[in-house]
Protein backbone atom coordinates (compact mmCIF):
# COMPACT_ATOMS: atom_id res chain seq x y z
CA UNK A 1 0.00 0.00 0.00
CA UNK A 2 1.32 3.19 -0.39
CA UNK A 3 0.67 6.32 1.55
CA UNK A 4 -2.61 7.48 0.58
CA UNK A 5 -3.31 4.06 0.57
CA UNK A 6 -2.75 3.34 4.19
CA UNK A 7 -4.43 6.95 5.31
CA UNK A 8 -7.79 5.55 4.13
CA UNK A 9 -7.25 2.50 6.60
CA UNK A 10 -9.78 2.23 9.35
CA UNK A 11 -7.54 1.48 12.86
CA UNK A 12 -8.43 -1.50 13.91
CA UNK A 13 -7.18 -2.99 16.46
CA UNK A 14 -8.95 -7.14 17.27
CA UNK A 15 -8.00 -6.92 21.51
CA UNK A 16 -9.72 -3.55 21.42
CA UNK A 17 -13.66 -3.27 22.40
CA UNK A 18 -15.80 -1.02 20.22
CA UNK A 19 -19.00 0.67 21.06
CA UNK A 20 -22.43 0.52 19.88
CA UNK A 21 -21.98 3.65 17.39
CA UNK A 22 -25.63 3.91 17.94
CA UNK A 23 -25.24 4.51 21.33
CA UNK A 24 -21.88 6.41 21.49
CA UNK A 25 -24.75 8.81 18.90
CA UNK A 26 -27.02 8.94 21.52
CA UNK A 27 -24.73 9.62 24.51
CA UNK A 28 -23.23 12.27 22.14
CA UNK A 29 -27.03 14.15 21.82
CA UNK A 30 -27.72 13.96 25.48
CA UNK A 31 -24.48 15.62 26.06
CA UNK A 32 -25.28 18.36 24.04
CA UNK A 33 -28.24 18.44 25.11
CA UNK A 34 -27.57 19.02 28.83
CA UNK A 35 -24.92 21.55 27.77
CA UNK A 36 -27.25 23.88 26.03
CA UNK A 37 -30.06 23.57 28.00
CA UNK A 38 -27.79 24.20 30.82
CA UNK A 39 -26.24 27.65 29.16
CA UNK A 40 -29.42 28.75 28.23
CA UNK A 41 -31.43 28.44 31.18
CA UNK A 42 -28.32 29.95 33.40
CA UNK A 43 -29.92 33.30 32.90
CA UNK A 44 -33.33 32.94 32.27
CA UNK A 45 -34.43 31.08 35.12
CA UNK A 46 -32.80 33.12 37.51
CA UNK A 47 -34.49 36.04 35.60
CA UNK A 48 -37.88 34.70 35.83
CA UNK A 49 -37.53 33.57 39.56
CA UNK A 50 -36.82 37.39 40.76
CA UNK A 51 -39.47 38.73 39.12
CA UNK A 52 -41.89 35.95 40.62
CA UNK A 53 -42.59 36.30 44.20
CA UNK A 54 -41.26 33.80 46.15
CA UNK A 55 -44.31 31.76 47.11
CA UNK A 56 -45.59 31.22 43.55
CA UNK A 57 -42.50 30.07 42.47
CA UNK A 58 -44.04 26.41 42.75
CA UNK A 59 -46.44 27.60 39.78
CA UNK A 60 -43.49 27.89 37.49
CA UNK A 61 -43.70 24.13 37.10
CA UNK A 62 -46.30 24.62 34.93
CA UNK A 63 -44.35 26.59 32.52
CA UNK A 64 -43.15 23.90 29.62
CA UNK A 65 -39.88 25.90 29.24
CA UNK A 66 -39.08 25.34 32.93
CA UNK A 67 -39.49 21.40 32.48
CA UNK A 68 -35.97 20.78 31.66
CA UNK A 69 -32.51 19.73 32.64
CA UNK A 70 -30.92 23.22 32.60
CA UNK A 71 -33.39 24.57 34.55
CA UNK A 72 -32.80 22.28 37.46
CA UNK A 73 -29.23 22.70 37.15
CA UNK A 74 -29.84 26.37 37.58
CA UNK A 75 -32.09 25.94 40.87
CA UNK A 76 -29.10 23.55 41.94
CA UNK A 77 -26.93 25.91 41.93
CA UNK A 78 -29.10 28.53 43.87
CA UNK A 79 -30.14 25.79 46.23
CA UNK A 80 -26.27 25.83 47.09
CA UNK A 81 -26.34 29.39 48.25
CA UNK A 82 -27.53 28.69 51.83
CA UNK A 83 -25.66 31.11 53.11
CA UNK A 84 -26.98 33.77 50.95
CA UNK A 85 -30.50 33.35 51.73
CA UNK A 86 -31.06 29.58 52.96
CA UNK A 87 -34.79 30.14 52.66
CA UNK A 88 -34.95 31.04 49.72
CA UNK A 89 -33.01 28.23 49.05
CA UNK A 90 -35.45 25.96 50.71
CA UNK A 91 -37.95 27.81 47.89
CA UNK A 92 -35.41 26.48 45.02
CA UNK A 93 -35.45 23.02 46.31
CA UNK A 94 -38.87 22.83 46.42
CA UNK A 95 -39.75 23.95 42.86
CA UNK A 96 -36.66 21.71 41.55
CA UNK A 97 -38.26 18.56 43.15
CA UNK A 98 -41.71 19.49 41.43
CA UNK A 99 -40.00 20.45 37.85
CA UNK A 100 -37.60 16.80 38.19
CA UNK A 101 -40.61 14.95 39.28
CA UNK A 102 -42.52 16.27 36.19
CA UNK A 103 -40.24 15.76 33.49
CA UNK A 104 -41.69 13.54 31.04
CA UNK A 105 -40.46 10.28 30.49
CA UNK A 106 -38.33 9.63 27.75
CA UNK A 107 -36.99 13.61 28.06
CA UNK A 108 -33.37 12.48 28.64
CA UNK A 109 -32.24 8.91 29.85
CA UNK A 110 -33.91 7.73 32.63
CA UNK A 111 -30.69 7.78 34.74
CA UNK A 112 -30.23 11.20 34.10
CA UNK A 113 -33.79 11.69 35.22
CA UNK A 114 -33.81 10.11 38.35
CA UNK A 115 -30.42 11.70 39.57
CA UNK A 116 -31.93 14.96 38.94
CA UNK A 117 -34.90 13.60 40.86
CA UNK A 118 -32.67 12.61 43.70
CA UNK A 119 -30.30 15.55 43.50
CA UNK A 120 -33.26 17.71 44.18
CA UNK A 121 -34.34 15.66 47.16
CA UNK A 122 -30.93 15.58 48.38
CA UNK A 123 -30.97 20.07 48.05
CA UNK A 124 -33.86 20.14 50.01
CA UNK A 125 -32.42 17.83 53.01
CA UNK A 126 -28.87 20.05 52.82
CA UNK A 127 -31.51 23.21 52.95
CA UNK A 128 -33.66 21.76 55.18
CA UNK A 129 -30.90 21.13 58.23
CA UNK A 130 -29.44 24.19 57.39
CA UNK A 131 -32.57 25.54 59.09
CA UNK A 132 -31.99 22.94 61.57
CA UNK A 133 -35.52 20.66 60.50
CA UNK A 134 -33.43 17.92 61.15
CA UNK A 135 -36.67 15.19 60.84
CA UNK A 136 -37.53 16.88 57.57
CA UNK A 137 -34.21 16.39 56.37
CA UNK A 138 -33.63 12.81 56.75
CA UNK A 139 -37.57 12.23 55.25
CA UNK A 140 -35.98 14.33 52.28
CA UNK A 141 -32.90 12.17 52.04
CA UNK A 142 -34.93 8.90 52.08
CA UNK A 143 -36.69 10.28 48.60
CA UNK A 144 -33.24 10.86 46.83
CA UNK A 145 -31.85 7.53 47.97
CA UNK A 146 -35.27 5.88 46.66
CA UNK A 147 -34.14 7.70 42.85
CA UNK A 148 -30.35 6.87 43.40
CA UNK A 149 -30.51 3.38 44.87
CA UNK A 150 -31.72 1.57 41.48
CA UNK A 151 -29.11 2.95 39.52
CA UNK A 152 -25.42 1.67 40.88
CA UNK A 153 -23.87 4.21 38.58
CA UNK A 154 -25.28 6.84 40.66
CA UNK A 155 -22.90 5.79 43.46
CA UNK A 156 -21.39 8.94 43.94
CA UNK A 157 -24.42 11.06 44.04
CA UNK A 158 -25.79 7.98 46.86
CA UNK A 159 -22.59 9.11 48.83
CA UNK A 160 -23.28 12.65 48.62
CA UNK A 161 -26.46 12.08 50.19
CA UNK A 162 -25.32 9.98 52.38
CA UNK A 163 -22.83 12.62 53.61
CA UNK A 164 -25.44 15.28 54.16
CA UNK A 165 -27.35 12.31 56.03
CA UNK A 166 -24.07 12.00 58.35
CA UNK A 167 -24.17 15.67 58.88
CA UNK A 168 -28.12 15.53 59.86
CA UNK A 169 -27.21 12.68 61.92
CA UNK A 170 -24.40 14.59 63.94
CA UNK A 171 -26.70 17.29 64.40
CA UNK A 172 -29.45 14.44 66.28
CA UNK A 173 -26.32 13.60 68.49
CA UNK A 174 -26.75 9.90 66.65
CA UNK A 175 -23.06 9.81 66.29
CA UNK A 176 -22.83 6.44 65.72
CA UNK A 177 -24.83 6.17 62.55
CA UNK A 178 -23.20 9.29 61.34
CA UNK A 179 -19.55 7.79 61.63
CA UNK A 180 -20.85 4.54 59.77
CA UNK A 181 -21.78 6.77 57.30
CA UNK A 182 -18.91 8.98 56.92
CA UNK A 183 -16.57 6.31 56.51
CA UNK A 184 -18.59 4.74 54.06
CA UNK A 185 -19.44 7.80 51.75
CA UNK A 186 -15.27 8.94 51.91
CA UNK A 187 -14.48 5.56 51.20
CA UNK A 188 -16.79 6.08 48.04
CA UNK A 189 -15.17 9.25 47.17
CA UNK A 190 -11.86 7.77 47.35
CA UNK A 191 -12.75 5.00 45.05
CA UNK A 192 -14.07 8.17 42.41
CA UNK A 193 -10.90 10.16 43.29
CA UNK A 194 -12.77 12.54 44.66
CA UNK A 195 -10.26 14.74 46.41
CA UNK A 196 -12.26 17.74 47.67
CA UNK A 197 -15.65 15.14 48.91
CA UNK A 198 -13.02 13.26 50.34
CA UNK A 199 -11.17 16.33 52.81
CA UNK A 200 -14.97 17.53 53.63
CA UNK A 201 -15.69 13.93 55.11
CA UNK A 202 -12.33 13.95 57.11
CA UNK A 203 -13.41 17.75 58.29
CA UNK A 204 -17.17 16.06 59.31
CA UNK A 205 -15.26 13.18 61.12
CA UNK A 206 -13.27 15.81 63.12
CA UNK A 207 -16.52 18.09 63.75
CA UNK A 208 -18.32 14.72 64.74
CA UNK A 209 -16.13 14.17 67.49
CA UNK A 210 -15.90 17.85 68.49
CA UNK A 211 -20.03 17.00 68.60
CA UNK A 212 -19.38 14.31 70.64
CA UNK A 213 -16.69 15.93 73.29
CA UNK A 214 -13.91 14.06 71.99
CA UNK A 215 -12.22 16.99 71.68
CA UNK A 216 -8.46 15.40 71.71
CA UNK A 217 -9.45 12.61 69.57
CA UNK A 218 -11.01 15.90 67.07
CA UNK A 219 -7.85 17.61 67.50
CA UNK A 220 -5.75 14.72 65.61
CA UNK A 221 -7.70 14.32 62.82
CA UNK A 222 -8.04 18.17 62.36
CA UNK A 223 -4.50 18.47 62.29
CA UNK A 224 -3.83 16.26 59.68
CA UNK A 225 -5.77 18.95 57.54
CA UNK A 226 -4.34 21.64 58.35
CA UNK A 227 -0.51 19.95 56.55
CA UNK A 228 -3.20 19.09 53.69
CA UNK A 229 -2.79 22.76 52.46
CA UNK A 230 -6.27 22.60 50.93
CA UNK A 231 -7.08 26.55 51.70
CA UNK A 232 -10.91 25.48 52.24
CA UNK A 233 -10.52 22.36 54.42
CA UNK A 234 -7.71 24.35 56.48
CA UNK A 235 -10.06 27.06 57.78
CA UNK A 236 -12.58 24.99 58.49
CA UNK A 237 -10.23 22.75 60.53
CA UNK A 238 -8.67 25.98 62.30
CA UNK A 239 -12.68 26.76 63.08
CA UNK A 240 -13.06 23.22 64.90
CA UNK A 241 -9.77 23.33 66.52
CA UNK A 242 -11.18 26.20 68.21
CA UNK A 243 -13.84 24.93 69.67
CA UNK A 244 -11.71 22.03 70.44
CA UNK A 245 -9.07 24.59 72.42
CA UNK A 246 -12.35 26.33 73.60
CA UNK A 247 -13.11 22.72 75.30
CA UNK A 248 -9.67 22.14 76.28
CA UNK A 249 -9.85 24.86 78.68
CA UNK A 250 -6.83 26.31 76.08
CA UNK A 251 -8.53 30.03 75.18
CA UNK A 252 -5.01 31.17 73.89
CA UNK A 253 -4.92 28.87 71.22
CA UNK A 254 -8.13 28.80 70.30
CA UNK A 255 -7.80 32.59 69.92
CA UNK A 256 -5.12 31.96 67.12
CA UNK A 257 -7.03 29.30 65.44
CA UNK A 258 -10.36 31.66 65.49
CA UNK A 259 -8.26 34.42 63.81
CA UNK A 260 -6.98 32.52 60.79
CA UNK A 261 -10.06 30.54 60.24
CA UNK A 262 -11.47 34.41 60.05
CA UNK A 263 -8.57 35.67 58.21
CA UNK A 264 -8.99 32.06 55.61
CA UNK A 265 -12.94 32.76 55.38
CA UNK A 266 -12.78 36.39 54.06
CA UNK A 267 -10.15 34.77 51.79
CA UNK A 268 -12.53 32.26 50.32
CA UNK A 269 -15.35 35.42 50.81
CA UNK A 270 -17.28 32.86 52.78
CA UNK A 271 -19.55 35.54 54.64
CA UNK A 272 -21.48 33.41 57.18
CA UNK A 273 -18.18 31.67 57.80
CA UNK A 274 -16.31 34.51 58.84
CA UNK A 275 -19.09 35.84 61.41
CA UNK A 276 -19.04 32.20 62.78
CA UNK A 277 -15.35 32.14 63.33
CA UNK A 278 -15.65 36.58 64.81
CA UNK A 279 -18.05 34.16 67.00
CA UNK A 280 -15.57 31.92 68.38
CA UNK A 281 -13.14 34.17 68.50
CA UNK A 282 -15.27 36.16 70.81
CA UNK A 283 -15.67 33.67 73.17
CA UNK A 284 -11.98 33.15 73.53
CA UNK A 285 -11.80 36.38 74.52
CA UNK A 286 -14.13 36.62 76.78
CA UNK A 287 -12.19 33.46 78.75
CA UNK A 288 -9.17 35.15 78.08
CA UNK A 289 -10.75 38.11 80.08
CA UNK A 290 -10.17 40.47 77.50
CA UNK A 291 -13.72 42.14 77.62
CA UNK A 292 -13.56 45.13 75.71
CA UNK A 293 -12.23 42.89 72.67
CA UNK A 294 -15.15 40.46 73.27
CA UNK A 295 -17.80 42.73 72.93
CA UNK A 296 -16.74 44.07 69.80
CA UNK A 297 -16.32 40.79 68.32
CA UNK A 298 -19.24 39.41 69.47
CA UNK A 299 -21.66 42.15 68.62
CA UNK A 300 -20.09 41.90 65.14
CA UNK A 301 -21.54 38.52 64.83
CA UNK A 302 -24.54 38.93 67.11
CA UNK A 303 -25.53 41.73 64.21
CA UNK A 304 -24.65 39.52 61.19
CA UNK A 305 -26.38 36.61 62.74
CA UNK A 306 -29.84 38.45 63.13
CA UNK A 307 -29.30 39.93 59.48
CA UNK A 308 -29.66 36.31 58.24
CA UNK A 309 -32.16 35.40 60.62
CA UNK A 310 -30.04 33.02 62.62
CA UNK A 311 -31.71 33.75 65.76
CA UNK A 312 -30.46 30.87 68.00
CA UNK A 313 -26.75 31.87 67.09
CA UNK A 314 -27.71 35.83 67.45
CA UNK A 315 -29.07 34.83 70.82
CA UNK A 316 -25.77 32.76 72.00
CA UNK A 317 -23.45 35.50 70.88
CA UNK A 318 -26.06 37.85 72.99
CA UNK A 319 -25.60 35.36 75.72
CA UNK A 320 -21.21 35.72 75.60
CA UNK A 321 -21.99 39.37 75.62
CA UNK A 322 -23.87 39.16 78.93
CA UNK A 323 -21.68 37.13 80.13
CA UNK A 324 -18.98 39.98 79.61
CA UNK A 325 -21.17 42.47 80.87
CA UNK A 326 -21.57 40.95 84.15
CA UNK A 327 -17.85 40.24 84.42
CA UNK A 328 -17.32 44.31 83.86
CA UNK A 329 -20.54 44.46 86.63
CA UNK A 330 -22.38 46.30 84.03
CA UNK A 331 -25.51 44.81 85.32
CA UNK A 332 -28.51 47.27 83.51
CA UNK A 333 -26.98 46.20 80.07
CA UNK A 334 -26.75 42.64 80.77
CA UNK A 335 -30.43 42.86 81.89
CA UNK A 336 -31.45 44.81 79.19
CA UNK A 337 -29.70 42.27 76.12
CA UNK A 338 -31.00 39.46 78.09
CA UNK A 339 -34.76 40.91 77.95
CA UNK A 340 -34.30 41.28 74.34
CA UNK A 341 -32.79 37.89 73.52
CA UNK A 342 -35.96 36.44 75.59
CA UNK A 343 -38.18 38.75 73.12
CA UNK A 344 -36.30 37.85 69.74
CA UNK A 345 -36.70 33.74 70.66
CA UNK A 346 -39.78 34.66 71.67
CA UNK A 347 -41.19 36.45 68.33
CA UNK A 348 -39.51 33.49 66.19
CA UNK A 349 -41.80 30.65 68.23
CA UNK A 350 -38.41 29.17 69.21
CA UNK A 351 -38.48 26.21 72.06
CA UNK A 352 -40.52 27.70 74.61
CA UNK A 353 -37.95 25.64 76.84
CA UNK A 354 -35.31 27.92 75.96
CA UNK A 355 -37.67 30.47 76.18
CA UNK A 356 -37.82 29.85 79.83
CA UNK A 357 -34.33 29.77 80.59
CA UNK A 358 -33.68 32.95 79.33
CA UNK A 359 -36.78 34.24 81.51
CA UNK A 360 -35.21 32.72 84.47
CA UNK A 361 -32.08 34.20 83.91
CA UNK A 362 -33.43 37.73 82.59
CA UNK A 363 -35.28 37.52 86.33
CA UNK A 364 -32.23 37.03 87.84
CA UNK A 365 -30.10 39.49 86.64
CA UNK A 366 -33.22 41.55 87.35
CA UNK A 367 -33.09 40.09 91.65
CA UNK A 368 -28.93 41.05 91.12
CA UNK A 369 -28.57 37.17 91.83
CA UNK A 370 -27.70 36.42 88.35
CA UNK A 371 -23.70 35.36 88.60
CA UNK A 372 -21.68 34.49 85.07
CA UNK A 373 -21.79 30.92 85.75
CA UNK A 374 -25.31 31.33 85.44
CA UNK A 375 -25.37 32.69 82.22
CA UNK A 376 -23.17 30.32 81.43
CA UNK A 377 -25.96 27.15 82.03
CA UNK A 378 -28.16 29.26 80.22
CA UNK A 379 -26.13 29.30 77.05
CA UNK A 380 -24.97 25.80 77.61
CA UNK A 381 -28.87 24.54 78.07
CA UNK A 382 -29.78 26.24 75.07
CA UNK A 383 -27.16 24.42 72.60
CA UNK A 384 -28.38 21.33 74.64
CA UNK A 385 -32.28 21.82 73.29
CA UNK A 386 -30.22 22.04 69.69
CA UNK A 387 -29.95 17.85 70.07
CA UNK A 388 -32.35 17.10 72.70
CA UNK A 389 -35.44 19.81 72.56
CA UNK A 390 -37.64 17.81 75.42
CA UNK A 391 -34.28 18.43 78.09
CA UNK A 392 -35.71 20.41 80.89
CA UNK A 393 -34.16 22.94 82.45
CA UNK A 394 -32.61 22.76 86.04
CA UNK A 395 -32.08 25.32 88.15
CA UNK A 396 -28.33 26.00 88.97
CA UNK A 397 -27.71 26.59 93.02
CA UNK B 1 -33.28 32.00 26.27
CA UNK B 2 -29.61 33.44 25.24
CA UNK B 3 -28.50 31.33 22.11
CA UNK B 4 -25.73 34.08 21.62
CA UNK B 5 -24.06 33.41 24.62
CA UNK B 6 -24.25 29.84 24.56
CA UNK B 7 -20.38 28.39 24.64
CA UNK B 8 -20.08 26.93 21.58
CA UNK B 9 -20.12 23.06 22.36
CA UNK B 10 -17.48 20.65 20.22
CA UNK B 11 -19.72 18.64 18.14
CA UNK B 12 -17.18 15.31 18.55
CA UNK B 13 -15.66 15.97 22.04
CA UNK B 14 -18.41 13.81 24.13
CA UNK B 15 -18.39 10.91 21.34
CA UNK B 16 -14.40 11.09 21.54
CA UNK B 17 -15.13 10.47 25.31
CA UNK B 18 -16.90 7.48 25.27
CA UNK B 19 -14.93 6.41 22.72
CA UNK B 20 -11.75 6.95 24.45
CA UNK B 21 -13.05 5.20 27.55
CA UNK B 22 -15.25 2.61 26.44
CA UNK B 23 -12.71 -0.31 26.23
CA UNK B 24 -11.20 0.40 29.73
CA UNK B 25 -14.48 0.49 31.50
CA UNK B 26 -15.97 -2.37 29.87
CA UNK B 27 -12.90 -4.42 30.82
CA UNK B 28 -13.05 -3.54 34.42
CA UNK B 29 -16.52 -4.35 34.54
CA UNK B 30 -16.02 -7.78 32.22
CA UNK B 31 -12.69 -8.86 33.91
CA UNK B 32 -12.41 -7.88 37.13
CA UNK B 33 -16.55 -7.79 38.20
CA UNK B 34 -16.98 -10.89 35.46
CA UNK B 35 -20.39 -8.71 34.30
CA UNK B 36 -21.40 -10.67 30.85
CA UNK B 37 -20.17 -7.78 27.64
CA UNK B 38 -23.25 -7.18 26.80
CA UNK B 39 -24.60 -6.07 30.33
CA UNK B 40 -21.01 -4.11 30.93
CA UNK B 41 -21.38 -2.07 28.17
CA UNK B 42 -25.03 -1.23 29.21
CA UNK B 43 -23.56 -0.63 32.61
CA UNK B 44 -20.38 1.58 31.30
CA UNK B 45 -23.11 3.70 28.52
CA UNK B 46 -24.82 4.60 32.06
CA UNK B 47 -21.38 5.50 34.00
CA UNK B 48 -20.97 8.09 30.98
CA UNK B 49 -24.12 9.60 31.12
CA UNK B 50 -24.05 9.86 34.86
CA UNK B 51 -20.80 11.37 34.65
CA UNK B 52 -22.32 14.63 32.17
CA UNK B 53 -24.03 16.77 34.72
CA UNK B 54 -21.23 16.15 36.92
CA UNK B 55 -18.40 17.30 34.21
CA UNK B 56 -17.85 20.24 36.09
CA UNK B 57 -16.99 19.11 39.43
CA UNK B 58 -14.77 16.10 38.45
CA UNK B 59 -10.99 17.18 38.81
CA UNK B 60 -10.08 13.79 37.35
CA UNK B 61 -11.98 11.93 34.87
CA UNK B 62 -10.60 8.49 34.50
CA UNK B 63 -10.16 8.00 38.39
CA UNK B 64 -14.18 9.54 38.25
CA UNK B 65 -15.36 6.62 35.88
CA UNK B 66 -13.08 3.44 36.96
CA UNK B 67 -14.77 4.19 40.26
CA UNK B 68 -18.66 4.66 38.73
CA UNK B 69 -17.71 1.56 36.73
CA UNK B 70 -16.88 -0.48 39.82
CA UNK B 71 -19.65 0.86 42.04
CA UNK B 72 -21.93 0.12 39.37
CA UNK B 73 -20.72 -3.72 38.75
CA UNK B 74 -21.21 -4.84 42.17
CA UNK B 75 -24.60 -3.12 42.06
CA UNK B 76 -25.13 -4.62 38.93
CA UNK B 77 -24.39 -8.14 41.19
CA UNK B 78 -25.96 -7.15 44.00
CA UNK B 79 -29.41 -6.49 41.92
CA UNK B 80 -28.67 -10.15 40.23
CA UNK B 81 -28.42 -11.96 43.28
CA UNK B 82 -24.47 -13.16 43.53
CA UNK B 83 -22.76 -11.97 46.82
CA UNK B 84 -20.14 -9.28 45.98
CA UNK B 85 -16.70 -9.89 47.56
CA UNK B 86 -16.21 -7.58 50.62
CA UNK B 87 -13.64 -5.12 50.54
CA UNK B 88 -10.46 -7.02 51.80
CA UNK B 89 -11.33 -9.77 49.12
CA UNK B 90 -11.34 -6.65 46.33
CA UNK B 91 -8.33 -5.46 47.48
CA UNK B 92 -6.41 -8.73 45.96
CA UNK B 93 -9.04 -8.99 42.98
CA UNK B 94 -8.13 -5.39 42.20
CA UNK B 95 -7.17 -4.90 38.35
CA UNK B 96 -3.96 -5.14 37.22
CA UNK B 97 -3.32 -3.68 33.65
CA UNK B 98 -0.82 -6.46 32.54
CA UNK B 99 -3.25 -8.92 33.07
CA UNK B 100 -5.69 -7.65 31.11
CA UNK B 101 -3.06 -7.00 28.60
CA UNK B 102 -2.65 -10.58 28.37
CA UNK B 103 -6.64 -11.63 29.20
CA UNK B 104 -7.26 -9.31 26.05
CA UNK B 105 -4.85 -12.02 23.90
CA UNK B 106 -6.77 -14.62 25.55
CA UNK B 107 -10.07 -13.85 24.43
CA UNK B 108 -11.23 -16.95 22.67
CA UNK B 109 -11.56 -19.76 24.56
CA UNK B 110 -10.47 -22.59 22.40
CA UNK B 111 -6.95 -21.11 22.19
CA UNK B 112 -7.11 -19.95 25.68
CA UNK B 113 -7.31 -23.66 26.61
CA UNK B 114 -4.42 -24.63 24.20
CA UNK B 115 -2.48 -22.02 25.48
CA UNK B 116 -2.89 -23.68 29.02
CA UNK B 117 -1.46 -27.28 27.87
CA UNK B 118 1.69 -25.31 27.80
CA UNK B 119 1.67 -24.94 31.66
CA UNK B 120 2.73 -26.27 34.11
CA UNK B 121 -0.18 -28.17 36.01
CA UNK B 122 -0.61 -26.38 39.32
CA UNK B 123 -0.50 -22.98 36.62
CA UNK B 124 -3.23 -25.01 34.66
CA UNK B 125 -5.16 -25.49 37.67
CA UNK B 126 -5.02 -21.84 38.77
CA UNK B 127 -6.10 -20.14 35.99
CA UNK B 128 -8.99 -22.98 35.13
CA UNK B 129 -10.31 -22.34 38.36
CA UNK B 130 -10.10 -18.48 38.03
CA UNK B 131 -10.92 -18.30 34.16
CA UNK B 132 -12.66 -21.47 33.19
CA UNK B 133 -14.99 -21.52 36.74
CA UNK B 134 -15.52 -17.96 37.33
CA UNK B 135 -14.02 -18.58 40.99
CA UNK B 136 -13.14 -15.14 42.96
CA UNK B 137 -8.79 -14.70 43.83
CA UNK B 138 -10.17 -15.64 47.52
CA UNK B 139 -11.86 -18.39 46.42
CA UNK B 140 -9.26 -19.94 43.97
CA UNK B 141 -6.97 -19.39 47.26
CA UNK B 142 -9.00 -21.06 49.69
CA UNK B 143 -9.19 -24.00 47.23
CA UNK B 144 -5.75 -23.93 46.50
CA UNK B 145 -4.76 -23.83 49.87
CA UNK B 146 -2.67 -20.82 49.56
CA UNK B 147 -3.09 -17.13 50.85
CA UNK B 148 -5.47 -14.76 48.43
CA UNK B 149 -1.94 -12.94 47.42
CA UNK B 150 -0.47 -15.87 46.61
CA UNK B 151 -2.78 -16.78 44.31
CA UNK B 152 -2.93 -13.42 42.86
CA UNK B 153 0.62 -14.34 41.83
CA UNK B 154 0.39 -17.44 40.72
CA UNK B 155 -2.12 -15.89 38.45
CA UNK B 156 -0.44 -13.27 36.79
CA UNK B 157 2.65 -15.42 36.70
CA UNK B 158 0.68 -17.93 34.88
CA UNK B 159 -0.85 -15.64 32.34
CA UNK B 160 2.35 -14.84 31.54
CA UNK B 161 3.95 -17.44 31.13
CA UNK B 162 1.02 -18.48 29.14
CA UNK B 163 1.45 -15.89 26.37
CA UNK B 164 4.81 -16.29 26.23
CA UNK B 165 4.60 -20.29 25.77
CA UNK B 166 1.74 -19.85 23.32
CA UNK B 167 3.64 -17.07 21.52
CA UNK B 168 6.68 -18.91 20.86
CA UNK B 169 4.55 -22.49 20.01
CA UNK B 170 2.56 -20.00 17.48
CA UNK B 171 -1.06 -20.58 16.90
CA UNK B 172 -2.27 -23.88 16.48
CA UNK B 173 -4.26 -24.23 13.36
Amino acid sequence: MNRDETSKVVPFDRRRRYPDPARVAAFGATARQLMQEKADSADAVLRVLRETPRDRWATLVDRPEFLTSGTLDSLAKLAAELERDPQESLAATALAIAIAEALPDGAYPIVVIEQHRGQAWKDRARALCYLARYEEALAALDRADAFFEGHGTLAHDRAIADFVRSIVLSHLRRFDEAQELLESCRSVFNDHGDVPLYRKCTVAAGNLLVRRGDYRAAREVLRELLRDGDAEATARARFALGWCAIHLGVPEEALEHFNDAVRRQKQLASQLEVVRATYGAGCALVRLGRLDDAIEHLTYARSHFLEHAFIEEAGLSGLEIVEACMLRDEFEPARTLAATIVQEFTDAALNRRAVAALAYLNDAIAASSATPEIVRHVHAYITELRFDPTREFVLVN
Amino acid sequence: MTPQTSPRIDDRLFEAMYEQYFDLLVKISVYKFRVPDSEAEGLVHDVLLAYLRKSDLVLDLKSWLVGAICHASRHYWRQNGRNVTGDAQMDVDRVDPASLRILDSLTDQIAAREALECLPPRYQEILRLRYFEGCTVAEVAERMGIKPKSAQKLITKGLRRAERLYGEKGRPK
